[in-house]
């Protein structure tokens, strides 16, 4: 309960110093209350699991999501879009990409990475039978399995460290 | 140096505002145009951020956070509104 | 000696960040057709805003001092903002642009037509 209140109370006093300009005792006094009080409105829309945001496991699970994210799928996947966009070579089609997780956060996560690298946007999702329709610039194949491995696999191992 | 690969920069932003601008008025359909306004408010956004440090005050990057929150909210109304418009079924 | 790695770091990612801009919005200019686009729009997005606003986090705070304070942690709450809402924004106006029945250009195979949808 308090863990939930001082975790959504520390994220809106990050925004509201990001915003607020200038840095001062009257400025940080009045946000920690505005803060607090948010949090307290706030406290059961976003976190569901107490645990989870306390244990330090997660937060370096999402450290390395992060970090491998960015230099391994963002690299290369801008390169390749960078030649796309140059030599206009292309093959798209839209294929089924099925996914193995239960919790809305991670079907979220998973999403939102497979739409931030590009050359892969999600453009619909069917949630009772588990498909992502991906448009995927260049698909060597359109099997299940084989766009599984090439788009998601990945980001799902990364996923589940932190979710 | 510094300053002179600044100003470069921010030339490339505008140059790309520029070209986008071109596709957001050209653009055949309404999701075109959105696809250029998204890249359009983020390039500016990220200007805004390059004239808050050349004039060394940290009151614009608060409009550059407000421009990308406010694109966010407009994408979400087009997207609902598009989808309302939807033909057949 | 910190102050001119960061100003270095910082003016690299906003360089790099303009260029793949500028790419981008060529892309943009370049593909036939929306789906094509959107990709470029993404390297527009994420190589071209958020990559400069973290080097501008580390340019303000190597050329200002602590000063520069304020505007890294704008500019570094603005690029999480960013990359996290972008996908949704993308995501919500391409399921409309396929549920509106928009030619969807050249494609091989589309399993969004197989299933109906």
């Amino acid at each position: 309960m308090i863990v939930k209140v001082l975790f959504m109370a520390f994220v809106s006093f990050l925004v509201y110093v990001s915003l607020v300009g200038s840095i001062g005792t009257d400025e940080l006094i009045i946000g920690a209350i505005i803060s607090i009080i948010i949090g307290v409105i706030t406290r059961n829309l976003v976190v569901s699991d107490e645990k989870k945001v306390l244990s330090p496991r997660k937060w370096l699970g999402a450290f390395w999501y992060l970090a491998v994210y960015w230099i391994r799928y963002e690299t290369t996947s801008h390169l390749d879009v960078v030649k796309r966009i140059f030599t206009m070579k292309y093959n798209p089609s839209i294929v089924r990409v099925p996914f193995n997780l239960t919790s809305e956060y991670g079907v979220t996560a998973v999403g939102n990475s497979i739409t931030n690298t590009p050359g892969t946007v999600v453009v619909d999702i069917d949630e009772k039978r588990g498909y992502y329709y991906v448009h995927w610039i260049d698909a060597p194949s359109v099997e299940e399995e084989y766009c599984y491995k090439a788009i998601s696999k990945g980001f799902e191992e990364l996923v589940r460290r932190f979710l | 140096m510094i300053d002179l690969l600044l100003n470069v920069a921010i030339s490339m932003f505008v140059l790309s505002i520029v070209f986008s601008l071109y596709r957001m008025i050209r653009g055949p359909t309404v999701p075109d145009r959105m696809l250029a306004l998204d890249v359009i408010s983020y390039g500016l956004a990220v200007v805004m951020g390059l004239i808050a440090i050349v004039s060394g005050s940290p009151y614009l990057i608060v409009i550059s956070f407000s421009l990308a929150l406010w694109f966010f909210i407009g994408a979400l109304y087009v997207a609902r509104y598009l989808e309302g418009e939807e033909i057949g079924e | 000696m910190v102050n001119e790695l960061l100003e270095i770091i910082g003016i690299f990612l906003v360089v790099l960040g303009g260029l793949l801009n500028i790419i981008g919005s060529i892309g943009m200019l370049r593909f036939p057709s929306y789906f094509l686009r959107i990709h470029a729009a993404t390297v527009a997005v994420i190589g071209g805003s958020v990559v400069p606003l973290v080097g501008i986090a580390f340019l303000s705070y190597g050329i200002h001092g602590s000063e520069g304070v304020v505007t890294s942690l704008g500019a570094l709450g603005t690029a999480a903002f960013i990359f996290i809402t972008a996908p949704v924004s993308s995501h919500a106006i391409s399921r409309a642009a396929a549920r509106m029945r928009m030619p969807r250009g050249p494609l091989t195979h589309d399993h969004l037509e197989e299933d109906g949808k």
